[in-house]
């Protein structure tokens, strides 16, 4: 049996101004796991991230991280668990170096000061930005910035590395580049992923799994492909399939192609369909 | 044009150039610059004749030259603030300071005296700031930001203090271009000619969304600070040693301070 990386029982959370966030979010990821947490602008997903490491506080229900409850005298540990990657990077860099922002965490963790420097010239590595240390955040492309967010997020060696909209915003190079990083950083260090996005067609790039968010709750969970390819789910979410599947419902809607199983998510999948088509 | 104008001025501030030359005080330890320079600004102000202040020229001088700051730019630099603060609130000390009248003249029924003492109090006073003024931006140009703000540190300034001119110097030209933008995307949008009034209300209304969202990335980047474990203390690590040529150059400028302080008794002007 998997141990749990995050578990929500039955969450809610209002703002003080009465906006009501989230309501009844249940919610199980699995150490390991790359999870998405697809919605809408406005459905609640940034609220939801910040709830994992106790930068907000539900107003009912229980956040466990790593079998912790979320509060007080465990947010210490969890944070060092926990790697938060902001939307904006102008809000996570906020040193006059980009060096000093890297070792940022793990100065705070108290670590000595030879492996302060080893985490950050490695959490500068894997994001490839080794050559820019010294550089104010300022003078970086937002490409940059979003990976250097990414480094000062890893240096502390999270377990769990939690992104929101990473790719808001980002060039079609970046976004490769993001996405190699994030699938390594999962590879290489078995961190488990979990992004919050209202980019559904970088859900299979960077997930096993997804969950939909809307208007505060949870409308849908499950293996990338049921959930994608589930067109009447993607629409009560809000949100728009990927293009891939989109032309997949079409072609079978049209009756040009005949397809018992689901409707793929991703090229290969599309690619795999059509060449069954062929032999068949 | 507004454009143009930011980015030299970005430049100037975040590309560091004459900190990452190789001149004599960009080797000096941020601890001892900072502290020598606090001592000859003590000494400065504290200096009540011209001469003791001409020694104190000519160091800067010698000390520009050999840091390999071009010697023109800096005086130009130096002085283009003088006029304005100094300039401005001495321009009476030479009519009100009693003493030998040069020469007098009347306008509009009041008559005034020039004199002597008050024209010296007025070289002198204009002297002593552009001397502080040099002093200070002679270590700002030799001394990348981040080593200042760990000599500060190192000296034991208020955390709070040092923490507020870091965030300041990040998110200064997040802000001027945050402010550029909107003021952008108000004039795409204005097709008339305005009246002076509403050029104002709209300029009101930026400045106030701009302290909102000031407010509001504040409390993000708190938050991008407790979550990597900030709790009110900000570490660094130690990396800076204390070598030989930091002891000589201190030696040196208290050695300087001394021959000025003997100065300002011995000389008569």
């Amino acid at each position: 049996m998997q141990k749990l990386a995050v578990e929500m029982n039955n969450v809610e959370f209002i703002y003080p101004d009465g906006l009501r966030a989230l309501s009844d979010v249940n919610l199980k990821i699995y150490e390991g796991e790359r999870v998405v947490i697809l919605g809408p602008n406005g459905a609640g997903k940034s609220t939801l991230l910040m709830l994992i490491n106790g930068l907000l506080k539900s107003t009912r229900g229980n956040v466990y991280v790593l079998g912790l409850s979320v509060e007080g005298k465990n947010l210490m540990e969890i944070r060092r668990r926990v790697g938060f990657v902001f939307q904006n990077p102008d809000d996570q860099l906020f040193c006059p170096t980009l060096w000093e922002d890297v070792i940022f965490g793990p100065l705070n963790m108290g670590l000595s000061k030879d492996e302060v420097e080893y985490r950050g010239y490695e959490a500068l590595k894997a994001v490839g930005l080794e050559n820019l240390k010294d550089r104010p955040p300022h003078h970086l492309s937002l490409g940059e910035k979003k990976r250097a967010a990414i480094a000062t997020a890893l240096a502390m060696h999270p377990q769990i590395l939690i992104l929101d909209e990473p790719t808001a915003n980002l060039d079609p190079l970046g976004y490769i580049e993001l996405v190699k990083i994030l699938n390594q950083l999962h590879k290489e260090r078995k961190v488990t992923l979990i992004t919050a996005t209202c980019d559904i067609n970088i859900a299979p790039l960077i997930a096993d799994r997804v969950y939909l968010l809307n208007k505060g709750k949870i409308v849908g969970e499950g293996l990338l492909r049921e959930v994608l390819s589930n067109l009447k789910l993607i629409n009560y979410a809000n949100l728009q399939p990927p293009i891939i599947t989109q032309l997949f419902a079409n072609l079978v809607k049209l009756g040009i192609i005949k397809l018992d199983k689901l409707l793929p998510v991703t090229i290969d999948e599309a690619i795999n369909e059509i060449m069954q088509l062929k032999k068949d | 044009m507004i454009k143009e104008l930011l980015k030299a001025f970005e430049d100037l501030v975040y590309l560091e150039r004459y900190p990452l030359l190789n001149g004599y005080l960009q080797k000096i330890d941020p601890r001892i610059k900072l502290f020598a320079t606090a001592i000859l600004i003590i000494v400065i102000v504290s200096t009540l004749k011209i001469t003791p202040l001409l020694l104190l020229l000519i160091t800067i001088i010698s000390f520009t030259i050999v840091s390999k700051i071009p010697l023109k730019n800096f005086l130009i630099r130096v002085t283009i603030f003088i006029p304005i603060f100094a300039g401005i609130i001495t321009l009476p000390l030479p009519f009100i300071t009693p003493g030998l009248i040069l020469t007098s003249f009347s306008i509009a029924g009041f008559s005034l005296n020039l004199t002597y003492e008050g024209v010296y109090k007025m070289i002198l006073f204009t002297f002593r700031v552009w001397l502080s003024i040099a002093y200070l931006i002679l270590l700002i140009l030799t001394t990348k930001f981040t080593n200042m703000l760990y000599a500060m540190r190192r000296l034991k300034f208020p955390q709070i203090f040092i923490m507020l001119t870091s965030i300041t110097y990040r998110f200064i030209f997040t802000f001027i271009n945050e402010s550029y933008r909107m003021i952008l995307a108000r004039e795409s949008r204005i097709t008339s000619k305005q009246r002076r009034l509403d050029i104002m209300r709209d300029l009101g209304n930026i400045i106030g969304t701009l302290f909102i969202r000031a407010y509001e990335r504040g409390e993000r980047v708190y938050f991008a600070m407790v979550s990597r474990g900030y709790s009110g203390e900000i570490k660094s690590i130690n990396k800076l040693k204390i070598h030989v040529r930091d002891v000589i150059f201190l030696i040196l400028t208290i050695l300087i301070c001394a021959v000025t302080i003997l100065l300002n008794y011995l000389m008569v002007i």
